[in-house]
């Protein structure tokens, strides 16, 4: 070993030894969380690995996925763009199958569902990626990585059904992350949950496959759909997605009898023009039909889009009003706790039906899905 | 050439050099987040620009005449180049591809610092060699012969940029936009240049009197203000398209704009949203939660961003005294200009008692143990400045300020659903820190974290039953709140869920103002939000690094040292030089560091300090250049400097435990001083070399050098060894790395 060589050697043992750390002294957890059961398990556990459905095998041992919109063409060894599908030697495979990552007991108003069972709470569970990647994401910890890079718990189908039906949640639902892109886990989960008494719902972003939610609506009470705006330069731009699929999604849920309520987050800038809302609204009553929820929600500064400053409020107003005036029925503001816009009211006579303080602060009146007052029957789920 | 107006030539291109430096770090904050990342990444690309600089033009062996055009045409296309990118740094908003209010990722940051401080710092090492070779060939004899030169170079140019620091921090920062103070400083070297390079008398009267003539019409029309307000507009307009300009300010601290959208006004501090009103939803719902926690709310301290929001709602609902503490004058007076008449009545409260001061420094000469709730506004520590706000010794102090019956609110943000490992290690901290200090600490869920702290038991509670009995009891009521609002905060199974988080997570550090750790952390998962697939992780390194690393890493580098330094003096100059380059940055972070957790982050203190290192420089230069001239050899009296500047180290370490507390500027100046003489000592030395170098070799090589060692320290320092291993071991490493350093050179250097 010449003097050359021996200073790059000590140069690198060096760095590797600064470097090097078997065990992080602050950023290690491997331990239970409440309330998922059991232990994190490792990341190449094999009880998360499924076949998957809706793909196509091609030559070369290539596959195409067809789950979602995105089609995605995936080479052996490589993963789809949700980064949670993976084509093992020319079988395309999931690798999230009961792989849960966030697991809680919310009221159903935080999906947000105003028309579905109020005052009633959901077991909301979610597992890590999307085939979308949006800039203001609320759950990009888990959204916008691998699997392998979040911790997680094995819940299988039954347990998670189980665990909804012993601590008596009537509701259960996957949300957070993007549920489509596990879709063969919701799949088997919502068969037993409707065997067991619950009504399962999905909160997407619609962007999925007319087969693949077409094979899943039976299973399902509700769909909740972030329409994220009335444009494809936005999706493509803020979101890396597209609107016509999306709305295509709609009219198949809409067309399966399904309820299905629209969430529209408002971007200050981005996607608040009137016209892209009045363009919204239009289609949402011409093709869904005018008695479908449309929530107007507030954003607040999140993710990548910190400096963006939160909606004014008069924004969401404007959106209301736009919305109503085009015929839409049941018109909400979202995210601004104690606004009269976030109640609902009867479409018939006008009647306070369902006053809203927040998440947690429900007063209903309705009868039977009725108005009270006109005996109007409002859409929804109310039992 | 008149070897005093070539002189004062240097000195105004020294000044023009470091208040450009400053500018382009302001803009670069502006256009990006001014986290300590950033902070980091353009003070190294600076650096590295000069050094790059430096070593080209010593490649490139200038001659005689190829010195004479640079000399009249480099500063020239310097200022060209200036002002191109001046007017670049008003245009990135719309060049990057984010969307409005997109935070922009490192790569993308790291690739702008190097576009824009790239050709001027690599114009700034360039042109120190040029100037040095200059004089060498002119004027020898007067600078003490060839060996004076370096050190007369470096005191002219570090007596110019302390001067430039000085004149830019009092009396230009926050009165000057970014354009007026280049034009000035431009102005000055363009004048220096036309009274020094004509040779006939007539046309440097001429230019003299152009230059004052284009002074005085630019002066009398107003024309600095008004390009900076046109520069303030363009930003903005690229940076929120559909938000309307209401106001623009540069303050000392930062570059607020106001602007309007739908009926709400949002303020925005170096780009960075800060708020927005009127907001009740938000305000009013938050003063509910505080006010809640605490069982008296007769006198409350509030800090930071209270006009539009906090003060409004805390004075409506019953606060007897309250005191608002905000850092920026400036920012209060902008933001009073633009509220509702009802908000502007409540400023003028006699219950409300405005302090314009760094709140550690307020609380430091207050009263102690006056107020009921205590509240702390202030953004995630993604800084070490405001890191100081989330230390073991910063609550100590609040509690010290607490009544018995007291509550303490803080917050970082955070996530609904799921805390990743980063996310964790963050607030693991804080917490641990909080209840290190406090009897009882609870916090909220949501994406935004309110710690909740008392000293005394049984006050704060995440019970949402207690609370909302506490709620109806006391009697408030608001639209936008109910008593069962606080299952939004408190919902069971998340908090269930994050405290078994907590709880399972590994015993960590606490963050304390002498092993600052929280800003790490934070910038760590900032970066797994914001990085590419390629810098996503690079902090997530080095959180899992330990104390002991560093110190191996040294100890695996040391025959680096004992083969590298001794053998020539050439090599034992750079080396040395960029030792003491890394060294005098580093101890430069770490003292700024101590000075600003023991007085406060007081503007014009800090430029003070700076500029208190280089005066040291400026003078150290000087006098290595006296020695030298005088015929002190330079192997004799290095390794006593070195020991100097290892004792200045050790000294900062004993600062930082306590036991010095009043050394920290005589430090700053012991360590400019130290490296100014040691600079020209070390140019002396490298000329004894027997490959004969230059001058413009060795001004070259020591330059590079320099600045090489001060971009690594600059890197470093505050992103890995304070974070790492706190300032005490730090100045300790450097300590010992200097007295390494010291006992090298005292073995005899083959000449």
């Amino acid at each position: 070993m010449n003097r050359r060589d021996f200073l790059r050697w000590a140069g690198l043992a060096g760095t590797g030894l600064a470097l090097w750390g078997p065990k992080v002294w602050a950023a290690e957890d491997a331990a239970p969380s409440v309330p998922l059961p059991g232990p994190s398990v490792p990341e190449d556990d094999q009880r998360f690995v499924r076949p998957a459905m809706f793909y196509d095998r091609l030559e070369g041992k290539r596959v195409r996925c067809r789950l979602c919109p995105r089609g995605c063409l995936v080479d052996p060894g490589r993963r789809g763009y949700c980064g949670v599908r993976e084509n093992r030697g020319g079988d395309y495979h999931t690798l999230v199958y009961s792989r849960i990552v966030a697991l809680n007991n919310d009221p159903i108003e935080k999906k947000p569902f105003n028309h579905f069972r109020p005052g009633t709470m959901v077991l909301s569970a979610a597992a890590a990626g999307c085939n979308v990647a949006c800039k203001f994401c609320q759950n990009w910890q888990i959204s916008q990585f691998r699997p392998e890079e979040v911790q997680a718990r094995f819940i299988p189908p039954d347990e998670l059904v189980g665990l909804a039906v012993k601590n008596k949640i009537p509701n259960l639902a996957f949300t957070y992350s993007e549920p489509t892109v596990c879709y063969e886990y919701i799949y088997e989960t919502t068969r037993l949950g409707r065997q067991a008494g619950l009504k399962c719902v999905i909160v997407s972003n619609g962007f999925i496959s007319t087969e693949a939610v077409t094979k899943l609506a039976p299973h399902l009470a509700a769909y909740k759909v972030d329409l994220k705006a009335f444009s494809e330069d936005y999706y493509r731009e803020i979101c890396s997605g597209r609107l016509g699929p999306v709305l295509k999604t709609l009219e198949t849920l809409v067309g399966l009898g399904l309820w299905v309520e629209i969430v529209n987050l408002v971007l200050p800038t981005l996607n608040d023009s009137e016209k892209d809302i009045k363009a919204l609204a239009q289609w949402v009553k011409t093709n869904l039909g005018p008695m479908v929820p449309v929530h107007f929600t507030r954003f607040y500064p999140m993710y990548k889009m910190r400096n963006l400053p939160p909606t004014p409020v008069t924004t969401l107003e404007a959106c209301h009003e736009t919305a109503k005036a085009e015929g839409l029925k049941y018109v909400y503001i979202g995210n601004v706790p104690g606004h009269p816009y976030g109640n609902t009211y009867c479409h018939q006579c006008g009647r306070l039906l369902i006053k809203r303080t927040g998440l947690w602060s429900v007063e209903a009146e309705l009868e039977a899905g009725r108005c009270p007052g006109c005996r109007t029957e409002i859409p929804g789920v109310w039992s | 050439l008149n070897r005093l107006l070539f002189l004062i030539l240097v000195w105004a291109f020294g000044a023009l050099a470091l208040v450009a430096q400053v500018i382009f770090l302001r803009q670069l904050l502006v256009a990006f987040y001014g986290n300590e990342m950033i902070i980091a990444l353009v003070l190294a690309g600076w650096l590295g620009g000069v050094f790059v600089g430096a070593k080209l033009t010593g490649w490139f062996r200038p001659e005689r005449g190829w010195l004479k055009i640079w000399l009249a045409a480099g500063p020239l296309v310097w200022l060209a180049v200036l002002a191109g990118l001046l007017i670049l740094s008003y245009l990135i908003p719309g060049l990057t591809g984010l969307a409005p209010g997109e935070v922009a990722p490192l790569h993308l940051v790291l690739l702008w610092v190097l576009a824009l401080t790239g050709p001027i710092s690599l114009f700034v090492g360039g042109l120190f060699v040029l100037t040095g070779a200059y004089w060498a060939e002119h004027w020898q004899p007067w600078g003490f012969g060839r060996q004076g030169v370096g050190g007369i170079i470096f005191w002219v140019e570090s007596a110019g940029s302390c001067l430039g620091l000085l004149f830019y921090t009092f009396f230009m920062a926050g009165r000057w936009g970014p354009v007026q103070v280049l034009i000035l400083f431009g102005g000055l070297v363009l004048a220096a240049q036309a009274l020094a390079l004509p040779r006939r008398p007539v046309v440097k009267i001429f230019l003299s009197l152009l230059i004052l003539l284009a002074g005085t019409l630019y002066h009398a029309y107003n024309f600095g203000p008004r390009l900076d307000l046109a520069a303030d507009r363009v930003r903005f307009s690229r940076t929120q398209p559909a938000y309307k300009l209401l106001a623009v300010q540069d303050t000392p601290y930062q570059h607020l704009t106001l602007a309007r959208r739908g009926g709400e006004t949002a303020l925005f501090g170096n780009q960075v949203f800060m708020g927005s009103w009127p907001n009740p939803y938000h305000y009013q719902v938050l003063t509910m939660l505080f006010l809640t926690q605490a069982p008296k709310i007769d006198r409350v301290l509030l800090a930071g961003q209270g006009p539009g929001g906090f003060i409004h709602e805390l004075l409506a609902h019953g606060v007897k005294d309250l005191v608002y503490v905000a850092l920026d004058p400036a920012e209060t007076r902008l933001v009073a200009d633009y509220l509702s008449p009802e908000m502007s009545r409540d400023l003028r409260d006699p219950r409300l008692h405005i302090i314009h001061d760094d709140l550690r420094r307020y609380l430091s000469r207050s009263g102690k143990g006056t107020f009921d709730l205590i509240v702390i506004n202030a953004p995630d520590p993604d800084s070490a400045q405001i890191n100081r706000l989330y230390t073991l010794d910063f609550f100590e102090e609040v509690k010290n300020h607490l009544s018995w019956e007291g509550v303490m609110v803080t917050s970082i943000s955070g996530a609904e659903n799921y805390w990743s490992p980063e996310l964790l290690s963050y607030g693991h901290t804080l917490d641990s820190t909080l209840r290190t200090v406090f009897r009882e600490v609870v916090f909220t869920a949501g994406d935004q974290h309110y710690f909740f702290a008392a000293r005394a038991p049984g006050l704060v509670t995440d019970d949402p039953g207690v609370l909302a009995e506490r709620y109806r009891d006391r009697g408030f009521n608001s639209s936008y709140f109910t008593a069962k609002s606080f299952l939004v905060f408190f919902p069971p199974s998340n908090l269930k869920y994050l405290k078994a988080r907590l709880a399972q997570a590994q015993t960590g550090r606490l963050n304390t103002d002498a092993h600052p750790l929280s800003y790490l952390l934070r910038l760590a998962w900032w970066e797994k939000m914001t990085g590419g697939p390629w810098t996503r992780f690079l902090l997530g390194w080095v959180v899992r690094i330990k104390a002991w690393g560093p110190w191996a890493a040294g100890l695996i580098c040391l025959p680096f040292l004992l083969i590298l330094v001794r053998p020539s003096p050439k090599r034992a100059a750079v080396w040395t030089m960029t030792l003491t380059g890394g060294m005098t940055m580093a101890l430069q972070v770490l003292l700024i560091l101590l000075f600003q957790n023991r007085y406060g982050v007081i503007y014009q203190q800090i430029g003070l300090l700076s500029a208190l290192f280089m005066a040291g420089l400026a003078l150290g230069g000087l006098m290595g250049r006296t020695m030298v001239g005088v015929g002190f050899s330079p192997v004799n009296f290095l390794p006593g400097l070195e020991f100097l500047l290892s004792a200045a180290a050790g000294l900062t370490a004993l600062t930082v435990w306590g036991f010095m507390p009043d050394l920290i500027l005589p430090l700053v100046a012991a360590a400019g001083l130290a490296s100014g003489l040691e600079f020209a000592l070390l140019f002396a030395l490298y000329l004894e070399d027997q490959t004969r170098p230059s001058v413009p070799q060795a001004l070259s090589g020591l330059e590079a050098a320099d600045h090489g060692g001060a971009m690594i320290g600059a890197l470093i320092t505050g992103l890995v060894l304070a974070p790492v291993l706190g300032l005490g071991l730090t100045a300790v490493s450097l300590c010992c790395l200097k007295a390494l350093g010291g006992l090298v050179l005292l073995r005899p250097v083959h000449v």
